[in-house]
């Protein structure tokens, strides 16, 4: 299944005005290669409600590249450079796209399952 | 005065602060004195250790997680067997639920005690490091009689923990709390009314709710900030439930708020081991461990993440399983990683002079953001 990212970046923005203000977590999951043999990335993220104090958590499946929710969580700079780091998704929009914890010359993402092991 | 410009200046360090334990690797631009752009960069102490658990067995990723901060490693252990136990559906003996409480409280006590220490010697007062120490090392002391280590402990297993806390012990705990809190004033006399630590620490670094929440800061420094959130309240786990409590929160969210509530957090974790070693003295006989094979751990497939109250915020361990002996994949949301991100964002309106009071206020411990 192809995915676009966009309805994922509609739904958080529509859970943001319902409250859920802060994202206390996001992750990621490697699924590929789906039946198609391509890419396919699990994104979990976790929200949190102060008014209700309600957690909510969203799942989404991306190929390789998606939309960045930078813009509407402070937090998910680090988180998605992070993931982009060790996964290898791309974000489109986001202000700071580079390698987090890895060297810049560093190849390959390392959790991703197609990452050869040393 | 008309047109004074100020040369920018860029400064590119790696300061070692005794607070940060580790390297902590900046960017700053200046404008006179004032920062204005503040970028941080982490990755110098990235050990791998989401990557090396998908490689281990459940029991030899145990020792590893001990290893994400040193000075809290009780929660991590805590953090890591809560999922994987939810998986297992296994619950805990009692007994064992209130060890685990009692010696995290007592790290928890132990943490603010180092951090203290490391707060103090940030601002530049070499002597109460000393003082904080000294405590500190009574607990190492009761953790050494408890575990037989010091700093990391490999004392809990999946089921349960290693071994009984003797009588002696628990009335060596109720010693000490009995005597702390004499020799805790004298350590919070040196500053609590100093005018040099009060001006440099009331009124800086002001985070307020606003910008917490989206920084997802949780912990102390969210507290210090208005918002009651602890997740040993908010998602109880273990015995929590069962004890009395409260959450000392704070309006300013200044340095000075969060140095006095981890101070009150001290008394609050205290009075909770006071409760713990009460009822370990009253219920001696219970089960400590389900005894289970350890080197046998297979968790049914599923999805899990446990929350975990740590002296800096909360701790998150995503465990993914697919039935097999090792994790599929394992991820550690750690709090200092966010508050390294707020300081883009809030030490970009303080000083030069005032930022290491910032840094260390946070509590950020940079082997726990890296992983």
């Amino acid at each position: 299944m192809k995915t676009t990212g966009m309805e994922a970046f509609e739904a958080l923005s529509g859970l943001k005005k319902n409250g859920f203000i802060a994202l206390v977590s996001l992750t990621a999951e490697d699924l590929s290669p789906n039946a198609d043999g391509e890419n396919e990335f699990k994104l979990i993220y976790t929200l949190y409600n102060p008014v209700n104090r309600e957690f909510k958590e969203f799942e989404t499946t991306v190929n390789d590249i998606t939309y960045s929710v930078s813009s509407l969580y402070k937090s998910a700079n680090y988180d998605e450079r992070e993931i982009y780091d060790l996964f290898g998704i791309k974000f489109k929009n986001h202000p700071n796209l580079k390698r987090i914890f890895l060297d810049e010359n560093f190849k390959g993402h390392p959790l991703k399952n197609s990452f050869k092991n040393r | 005065m008309k047109n004074i410009t100020h040369n920018k200046t860029i400064i590119n360090t790696n300061i070692n602060y005794p607070s940060t334990h580790g390297i902590l690797r900046f960017s700053a631009e200046l404008e006179g004195e004032k920062i204005i752009k503040f970028a941080p960069e982490l990755g110098y102490t990235h050990r791998g250790l989401e990557k090396a658990a998908q490689n281990r067995l459940f029991s030899q990723y145990l020792l590893m997680t001990e290893k994400i901060d040193y000075l809290a490693d009780f929660f991590y252990t805590q953090a890591y067997l809560s999922a994987t136990e939810e998986l297992l559906e296994i619950e805990l003996p009692k007994n064992a639920q209130y060890i685990r409480v009692l010696t995290m409280e007592l790290n928890r006590i132990s943490s603010h005690l180092a951090w203290l220490g490391h707060f103090m010697q940030n601002l530049g007062a070499s002597v109460p490091v000393f003082y904080a120490f000294n405590l500190r090392n009574e607990i190492l002391n009761i953790f050494e009689k408890i575990t037989g280590s010091r700093i990391t402990h490999n004392y809990y297993i999946f089921g349960g923990v290693r071994n009984k806390i003797s009588n002696d012990v628990l009335n060596d705990i109720l010693d000490f709390i009995k005597n702390f809190n004499q020799k805790f004033k004298i350590l919070n006399g040196v500053m609590a009314e100093n005018p040099i630590f009060l001006d440099r620490t009331k009124g800086i670094g002001v985070i307020t709710t606003e910008i917490a929440l989206p920084y997802s800061i949780t912990g102390v420094n969210l507290r210090a900030s208005g918002l009651a959130l602890d997740f040993r309240k908010e998602k109880p786990y273990l015995v929590y439930d069962e004890l009395e409590f409260s959450i000392p929160t704070a309006f300013e969210g200044d340095c000075h708020s969060r140095y006095k509530l981890r101070m009150d957090e001290i008394e609050i974790s205290l009075n909770l081991v006071k409760q713990c070693t009460e009822w370990l003295l009253a219920n001696q006989n219970g089960e400590i461990s389900l005894n289970i094979n350890q080197a046998e751990i297979k968790p049914k497939a599923g999805r899990t993440a446990s929350w975990t109250e740590s002296p800096r915020g909360l701790i998150m361990c995503h465990l993914i399983t697919d039935g097999g002996k090792k994790p599929k994949r394992l991820k550690w949301r750690t709090p200092s990683f966010y508050a390294v991100q707020l300081l883009e964002k809030i030490a970009a309106d303080c000083t030069l002079s005032d930022l290491s009071t910032l840094i260390s206020s946070l509590d950020i411990v940079l082997a726990e953001a890296d992983r």
